[in-house]
């Protein structure tokens, strides 16, 4: 857990008309940093909880200006003309960024402060109240960054609008304990119920996780649970029931949002310089998916596909 | 206040929530046929009218004008073809076959002849063309010489405004050579009184031995026009009588013998039934476009002057609304069987083969109350049947439209061909009141065209589209010291030097620049627009037309002469949001950080951004603020170059002024429909990182791709310039991935999203509802996507039609898809 200064935030973006992010039309303010290493995440640029330069060699002519101005030593051409990008090296300080003609690098991460993000969250306000939406938090794990999330969620129920918080859980009850005044509505990930298994596939155990997902619902704040599921992964009949049994105990839970797994993230692994795990993985067919939304609404909760 | 304290929204529509529709265009096989049948038709150049108002001219030599006219009409209406469709329930034909466009000659006919062997062979509007017909078309081109309103036009153009005209700063669009549409009749009056009642008044002021000549010459005129539009239905009559005695088929035998017996009767009197309701609103319609080649011949308030007569016969239970579905969309496919062909060079701002009729149902009625009723919904769910181009929808919505209004609407630009395009009651009333309307006037507003608006029967000619005004090029002259690049004409200059050296010290002396400029032109504009107007007075005598607009018959005159109860016009002003973006590059760059001087930048452009350094500053001008994404620096600007404009209107009148009608004066449109593709193509490299040739801004909508950060933060910036002096009407088209409608959760989103925009006071919304890929695909295999129908601007067209730079425009708009 890195040290930070509660009055800045280290953001990707901000979605304006999210529409699945919880009710109405939502402003969704993604935080970088997770601890979570979950094999199919679509936002891997939110995993690092620093800022992250993305390379798209599509677009690069090889023409070496950013060779020449990248101070760190993070750049080079291969043997032949191709730009290679040594993430040991590489700061994410963006001068490569100003430099290229093609805009084949792009920055993940900036940081702002409380009074800038609240400013510009408030802008969307006269759709919040048409549409009975409002902002919500996400990531990357927005309680990374508890202290922050905080202050503008504060100052987002001061003007009377909506707070969500979408949160993977793995993280100290104490986080939980710095928000949860102030936000009206937890979208909370369970991705696997069996403990192995969730290690495997995550890096992490769930006991944080479940312990924490209890908690929320003792405190009698409206839960909605996102269930990611991946093709062979995590959605055997066992697991999904064992995901559901845990989920059915979780009284403020109002809602499933069913989460399909896909394949509009690949892309990115690539320009950050990583391996995707799940390279053969094909999405599902809409008929499985029916298959297993059917299987989760017997349980007796909601179950919206896509969330 | 706009909003009364009572009980204002509509109680209406309990019957027609009873009848089930789903949308999706599906249903209603005889719809489907007649629509299909349409379909196959490829649009075609038809030679009769042209002859036929020749032979008329010839032999109406030294006859007052108007007469002529009206004349012509007469010998148009008895003589040209005419024919009933299969199935189709309404009738009235424009020319010798659908979607076949007739010639009007007395306005320009050497366009015509030059272009006779390339109308087949366009990229674009592609119109089949006999050697027959060229034959024809050639041989009356020397009757004409001389006596068209083009030749009239240009006789008496200024020599400056010649070369404004060559600087590309100037566009005389429709105005310079064909008629000028823009017309919503009062309906009420027609349906109540028929064309024979509006004949006898004419009569009645004819009677009165102290009137003028003039008035004299236009009372024999608009007898004549009547009489003869009421003759065409008797043709009409005849025809339906003779099929009938051949019709083997016995339900179709029954529907002629009902269509003779409703055009033997027809105008004679007040419609006796809903179909005859929609039968002589269709006349009224058609004849005008015989009668003058204007476009944007609209409307207006459908589920208002018809409800009356849907009513009637419903609770005589004549008619159920499965019917009046049907009637209606027979009616709404009528209307795709005219057609106008334009010179190329006009094509290319409007694209589509458009007529732009718009037709408006809901919003507040003159009362306060909503009107929104049965009918509104009908025609809504008919447009679901038509998916053609005509009419041009539009919903009216405030604060007093019941949410089904807004959730049926919606469901109908679900189905992705951009109708019906919104207009919010609570800015654009007001917009209307700026003019020094009344309130109860403003009320009844309804769209002329594409957001242009007008109050319905009470207006003359051309809410908007007199001169196009190309923003992007005053810019353009105000960096060169007015020294247009590619033609080398100075007419003006900022330092009062010849040639294009010019330095700024400051913002405020680039912006005095643009305010001196933008004078100059909109005077040459205007004085444009008189010798239009002036030329038009005479050529567009339309004594029909004329008739059906409150106080042309009191007045005796015409519309151009000064008829109309309120006249006030719009030009049209093209690429203000480029202005203010390009204006905030020069002010932040240049004077607020001083990280490039004026010269660097001005040679940047002249390379049109090329070279390493240039390529950099480029890339400066990119990062800073862009209007569309809800940024006060740049979105301040923008709305200083409309009030910019705006300021300069008071002092300005149109050709009427002081010969009767209210107001003859401006107001200020965005509604250019395509022009900005063309348009940018005059326009060289422009601060805000556009290159050379790249169209302007589409209406009100951000530049091309600049809007980065969603629909809202588009619609947020928009609501900081002043809609509510924009009685010309504000177009902002936004194009939605089909996926942020899916389902009834997102549709509601979508709802509340509009509702915000109202609001927000913004004053008109339009949607493309369709993924970039399928525009894609649909350029590449035209063939598989013939249904395609996207908003171009104020309009809807077949994206198949369209020429392709205006196709790459639609694709490149930035796609607003929701997570």
């Amino acid at each position: 857990m890195p040290l930070y200064n509660p009055d800045i935030g280290l953001i990707s973006r901000i979605q304006k008309y999210s529409t699945n992010d919880g009710p109405g039309i939502r402003n969704t303010v993604f935080f970088k940093g997770c601890p979570l290493r979950c094999q199919w995440c679509s936002n891997p640029e939110l995993i690092r909880a620093k800022p992250d330069l993305l390379f798209t060699p599509s677009k690069c002519i090889s023409c070496g200006l950013c060779i020449d101005v990248c101070t760190h030593g993070a750049l080079s051409f291969d043997e032949g003309d191709t730009i290679i990008v040594d993430r040991e090296e590489c700061a994410a300080c963006g001068e490569c960024v100003d430099v290229c003609p093609e805009g084949a690098f792009e920055l993940v991460g900036v940081e702002i402060s409380v009074g800038d993000l609240t400013a510009e969250l408030l802008k969307d306000e006269v759709f919040y109240q048409t549409s009975g939406g409002g902002v919500t938090f996400s990531g990357g794990e927005p309680l990374y960054q508890a202290g922050f999330v905080r202050q503008v969620a504060e100052g987002l129920k001061k003007a009377g609008i909506h707070t969500a918080l979408d949160t993977a859980g793995d993280v100290s009850w104490c986080r939980f304990e710095e928000v949860l005044d102030v936000i009206d509505l937890v979208l909370y990930d369970i991705k696997v119920a069996d403990r192995d298994l969730h290690q495997q596939l995550t890096g992490r155990d769930n006991d944080l996780i479940l312990a924490n997902a209890k908690m929320v619902s003792m405190k009698g704040i409206p839960m909605h649970i996102r269930m990611v599921i991946v093709p062979g992964i995590n959605d055997s009949m066992d697991e999904l029931s064992a995901r559901m049994m845990l989920i059915s105990e979780l009284e403020s839970v109002k809602q499933i949002d069913l989460l399909p797994y896909h394949r509009y993230g690949v892309g990115k692994y690539a320009q950050l310089g990583l391996d995707y795990q799940l390279e053969d993985l094909a999405e599902y067919s809409e008929e499985k998916i029916e298959t297993i939304r059917s299987h989760i609404a017997s349980y007796g909760i909601p179950v919206i596909v896509g969330g | 206040m706009i909003i009364p304290e009572t009980d204002i929204r509509s109680k209406n529509i309990s019957a027609v929530d009873n009848m089930i529709y789903e949308y999706g265009g599906g249903g209603y096989p005889r719809v489907q046929k007649v629509r299909q049948d349409l379909m196959a038709i490829t649009p075609a150049i038809c030679p009769e009218r042209a002859l036929l108002i020749t032979e008329s001219y010839r032999q109406s030599e030294g006859e007052p004008y108007v007469t002529r006219k009206a004349k012509a009409l007469k010998n148009i209406l008895a003589n040209m073809s005419i024919y009933i469709e299969d199935d189709q329930m309404i009738v009235g034909n424009q020319a010798s076959q659908n979607r076949a466009a007739p010639i009007f000659p007395e306005y320009s006919i050497d366009w015509v002849i030059d272009e006779l062997d390339d109308f087949d062979k366009r990229a674009g509007d592609v119109f089949d063309i006999s050697e027959d017909t060229k034959e024809k078309l050639r041989g009356i081109q020397s009757f004409w010489k001389g006596k068209t309103h083009q030749e009239e036009v240009y006789a008496n153009m200024s020599d400056t405004n010649m070369q404004a005209q060559k600087q590309k700063v100037i566009h005389r669009g429709g105005i310079s050579m064909s008629g000028d549409g823009h017309i919503i009749p009062n309906h009420d009056l027609v349906l109540a009184k028929g064309f024979r009642g509006i004949q006898r008044d004419a009569q009645k002021h004819l009677d009165d031995p102290d009137i003028a000549n003039e008035q004299r010459d236009f009372y024999q005129a608009v007898i004549i026009a009547l009489e003869a539009a009421i003759n065409f239905a008797r043709r009409y009559a005849d025809l339906a009588e003779q099929m009938a005695q051949k019709e083997v088929n016995r339900e179709r035998k029954k529907e002629l013998e009902r269509i003779a017996a409703i055009n033997r009767r027809i105008m004679e009197g007040r419609a006796q039934s809903f179909h005859e309701a929609l039968q002589v609103v269709y006349y009224c319609h058609l004849i005008m476009m015989i009668e003058t080649n204007g476009h944007s011949f609209s409307f207006g308030r459908f589920d208002q002057y018809c409800y009356p007569y849907y009513k009637r016969d419903m609770e005589a239970g004549l008619l159920t609304n499965d019917e009046a579905l049907e009637l209606t969309a027979f009616f709404f496919i009528k209307m795709n069987t005219l057609n106008k062909v334009r010179p190329w060079d006009h094509t290319e701002f409007g694209v589509g083969y458009p007529l732009y009729s718009n037709l408006m149902v809901g919003g507040m009625r003159s009362d306060g109350i909503d009107g929104t009723n049965e009918l509104s919904y009908i025609a809504l769910r008919a447009m679901d049947l038509n998916r053609m181009p005509e009419p041009n929808l539009s919903s009216r919505y405030w604060a007093g439209s019941p949410r089904s209004l807004l959730e049926e609407s919606s469901r109908l630009i679900r189905e992705g061909f951009g109708m019906p395009s919104l207009f919010a009651d609570e800015t654009v009333i007001p917009a209307m009141m700026s003019l020094g309307l009344p309130e109860e006037a403003a009320r009844d507003y309804a769209s002329m065209g594409c957001v242009e608006v007008a109050i319905p029967g009470r207006w003359g000619h051309r809410a908007t589209g007199m001169t196009y005004m190309n923003f992007g090029k005053i810019l353009e002259l105000v960096l060169n010291n007015g020294v247009e690049p590619v033609s080398g004409i100075q007419l003006i200059s900022v330092n009062g030097k010849p040639g294009r050296d010019v330095e700024f010290s400051s913002y405020d002396e680039v912006w005095q620049a643009w305010n001196k400029f933008l004078k100059f032109y909109t005077d040459l504009a205007v004085e444009s627009d008189h010798i239009c107007d002036r030329s038009l007075k005479k050529h567009d005598s339309d004594a029909f037309a004329s008739s059906l607009i409150n106080n042309s018959i009191e007045r005796g005159k015409t519309l151009k002469n000064g008829g109309g109860e309120f006249d006030f016009v719009s030009q049209s002003n093209i690429g203000t949001s480029i202005i203010g973006d390009a204006l905030a590059v020069i002010k932040k760059l240049v004077f607020d950080d001083q990280a490039i001087t004026f010269q660097e930048l001005r040679s940047a452009l002249d390379a049109n951004w090329e070279g390493e350094e240039n390529q950099k500053i480029r890339k400066m001008a990119l990062a800073v603020p862009k209007f569309g994404n809800d940024d006060d620096y740049v979105d301040e600007l923008v709305a200083d170059v409309y009030t910019s404009y705006l300021d300069l209107l008071p002092d300005y009148q149109n050709e009427r002024y002081g010969k009767g009608p209210i107001g003859c004066g401006y107001t200020m449109s965005t509604s250019n429909i395509s022009s900005y593709v063309p348009s940018g193509m005059d326009v060289g490299a422009t601060p805000d990182g556009r290159y050379a040739g790249d169209p302007l801004n589409e209406g009100a909508s951000p530049c091309l791709g600049a809007d980065k950060s969603g629909p809202t933060a588009v619609a947020k910036s928009i609501s900081k310039l002043p809609n509510k002096r924009m009685a010309g009407g504000q177009l902002l088209n936004m194009k939605f991935a089909p996926g942020v409608l899916k389902g009834d959760d997102n549709l509601n989103k979508f709802i509340s999203f509009i509702e915000a925009n109202r609001l927000l006071g913004n004053f008109h919304l339009q949607f493309n509802i369709v993924d970039s890929a399928e525009l894609r695909d649909a350029k590449l295999h035209p063939e598989k996507h013939q249904d395609l129908m996207v908003r171009v601007a104020g309009y809807c067209a077949l994206f198949t039609s369209l020429i392709p730079p205006v196709q790459d425009a639609i694709i490149a708009r930035t796609e607003q898809a929701g997570f």
